[in-house]
């Protein structure tokens, strides 16, 4: 509905297969309307206690600040982000990605937020699954290459999550973090992304909660045997899935180290033929009927 | 290293009830084979014998297959003797739901049961096998293995109506305890007639699920089939599943799949790939149930090449030959060095 290259609207859309979408609860923002603000305003039409997005995303400085503004107007928390190749050599960290990155954690730190959610930008060529270079040496450079940042993490307030992103194993970015041994160096938590790397995502939320400053509340269903003898899984609306979220929300409530500001952000993306709306509202409804007692400011909605 | 073949291979064109050019085939909405390197069995022909052709022509030992294509003890019988005459060594199977309740379940009598295998129940994720109950079905089996001659038999429960360790009903503590009462049930009858029951970890249980089951019974009679990229399917590492089951796999399915983590969508697929090709590292398992196998010398290993329908399943069983046969070669070299 909302990323440019990915829009249902888009006339090309129907060029690459999917089926048509009827009887939508929402539409795509009319143009000229920026995809941060929509969303500011869908956050607050669901009750909701803030939104996560890039920085970048967001447009340059002045328009990151006044969208921060309007942010903490409306009583909003927004979670930045950043992206850059976690397992780039040195030389293409230090030429390609090292610049760019902190002008990323300035951003952040101008729209107001103070957890940054970092992804892997070439998660389809270095991940756990790639052999070149092993996945002992990926988490070395990784290791390396975000200590060069974290300065300017600790000037501007600004603290890393590096999130499970179909590309790491929880395992793997627990070792990232504890490498960099740092206050600015944490998690975000994504609890159906172990499932693509072959990681049971309690076993990891296991070792990744002591680190966990932001959770992707995320669900699909396992599809082991199929026709084709191609396991699958399946988008879900939260709580409708095999991802133990209700067990992870409890983990974290006992083990993440500052549980009660946790920033825990439902992101389930779907078929583009579904409705992300209703999806989203019974996602929704279900944590504030299922974990309530780990979201006591939903209570009143 | 004994090599042998497993029939499910050419499912997509030797099964009656899935071959690809049944005009029902067209209703599947899956790409038809067109390009195939070995012609499909005459549907008149017999099955099993030309699945053992298969066998011969790939110069392999072994033959895994469902016990139910030979339909009866007198077939078994003679099926079991032309194995033995080409020294191929017979390995069976049976589709059991092992969760079934104790109504469902039943006594294990093969004798006077009706339990049998009707090829026109059976479709692409549903076997065959129909009985007045479970255990009739296996002991059926175990006695058309014994007249066979197969040594082992697979007992295989993943199937879409049987619960899995996804299913929140019955829990899965209590799924694996049936397991382990219903398999306890068939072991005298496996001890008479001298075959080994092997559970298979069948995209439905992780290894660390089932192997607590064999231990727990503690029988020689119950041991494991390790297919190598079922883990896959259910969030566990292929390694570590073969590290655990290592000393008691007796035989094992090799295979490869490729995991696509990141898709447009974000959900991840796994696609099925000639063996080498993919990331179930089968040269590494093949070492670790070598190193660490009671028996490492007498287990078989078993090609199963699953495709899509679409593919030329004969190229990738002879690509995935060469490539097993190259990691046996390299071990071969390693241990005279």
């Amino acid at each position: 509905m909302l990323d440019p290259h990915r829009r249902r609207d888009r006339p090309e859309h129907r060029n690459f297969g999917w089926p048509p979408t009827f009887q939508q609860t929402e539409s795509s923002p009319e143009p000229g309307v920026m995809r941060h603000d929509w969303m500011l305003h869908k956050t607050r039409d669901l009750g909701l206690e803030g939104f996560y997005m890039h920085a970048a995303d967001v447009g340059d400085g002045p328009t990151v600040e006044g969208f921060g503004a309007r942010m903490r107007a409306a009583g909003l928390i927004f979670n930045g982000g950043l992206t850059a190749n976690w397992a780039a050599t040195a030389d293409e960290w230090d030429s390609e990605y090292r610049e760019r990155a902190i002008e990323h954690v300035e951003l952040n730190a101008r729209s107001g937020a103070n957890i940054a959610t970092v992804t892997h930008l070439l998660a389809g060529v270095h991940n756990h699954f790639s052999t070149d270079p092993p996945i002992g040496e990926q988490v070395e450079r990784a290791i390396r290459n975000f200590s060069t940042i974290l300065p300017a993490c600790r000037q501007h307030g600004v603290t890393l999550a590096f999130e499970n992103h179909m590309d790491y194993r929880l395992s793997e970015v627990v070792a990232i973090v504890q490498g960099l041994d740092s206050e600015f160096a944490r998690i975000t938590l994504d609890t159906a992304n172990p499932f693509l790397v072959l990681e049971d995502p309690l076993e990891g939320a296991r070792l990744a909660a002591p680190y966990t400053v932001a959770v992707h509340l995320k669900d699909f269903t396992a599809h082991p045997l199929t026709e084709t003898w191609e396991p699958e899984l399946h988008w879900a609306p939260v709580g409708r899935g095999d991802s133990p979220i209700t067990e992870i929300l409890d983990l974290l409530q006992a083990e993440a180290p500052n549980p009660d500001e946790l920033l825990a952000h439902i992101e389930i993306a779907g078929l583009p033929q579904t409705d992300p709306d209703r999806w989203v509202r019974a996602s929704i409804a279900h944590l504030r009927r299922h974990a309530a007692d780990h979201f006591p400011n939903q209570a009143a909605a | 290293m004994r090599l042998g073949l497993s029939a499910d291979t050419y499912r997509w064109i030797a099964y009656p009830w899935m071959r690809a050019d049944r005009p029902a085939f067209r209703a599947t909405s899956h790409y038809a084979p067109h390009i195939l390197s070995v012609d499909p069995p005459n549907p008149e022909a017999d099955l099993p014998d030309w699945l053992l052709d298969r066998v011969r022509a790939h110069g392999l030992s072994a033959l895994t297959m469902d016990l139910g294509l030979l339909k009866n003890q007198d077939r078994a019988s003679a099926f079991g003797a032309r194995c033995a005459n080409a020294g191929v060594q017979l390995l069976g199977s049976v589709s059991v739901d092992l969760v079934a309740g104790p109504d469902r379940w039943g006594h294990a009598a093969s004798e006077g049961s009706t339990a049998h295998f009707d090829q026109e129940r059976a479709s692409t994720l549903q076997s065959g096998w129909i009985g007045d109950c479970e255990s009739s079905i296996a002991a059926t089996a175990i006695g058309l293995a014994a007249a066979a001659g197969a040594p082992i038999i697979g007992l295989v429960h993943g199937q879409p109506d049987r619960p899995n360790r996804y299913s929140p009903r019955p829990k899965l503590a209590d799924q694996l305890k049936r397991i382990e009462a219903n398999v306890r049930a068939l072991l005298p009858l496996a001890a008479d007639t001298g075959v080994t029951l092997a559970l298979e970890p069948h995209m439905d249980y992780r290894c660390a699920e089932l192997v607590p089951v064999v231990e727990v019974i503690a029988s020689p009679h119950l041991r494991l089939v390790l297919d190598v990229a079922s883990p896959l399917a259910v969030t566990e590492d292929p390694l570590d599943a073969a590290r655990l089951a290592a000393p008691y796999v007796v035989a094992t399915h090799l295979r490869d799949v490729r995991v696509q983590a990141l898709t447009e969508i974000a959900t991840g697929a796994l696609f099925h790939t000639p063996i080498g090709e993919g990331h179930v590292r089968v040269d590494q398992i093949l070492d670790i149930l070598h190193d660490r196998s009671a028996d490492p010398d007498g287990m078989i290993h078993c090609l199963k090449i699953v495709t899509r329908p679409e593919h030329d399943v004969e190229a990738w069983l002879t690509a995935s030959l060469a490539t097993v046969r190259a990691y046996a070669s390299r071990k071969s070299s390693r241990d005279a060095a």
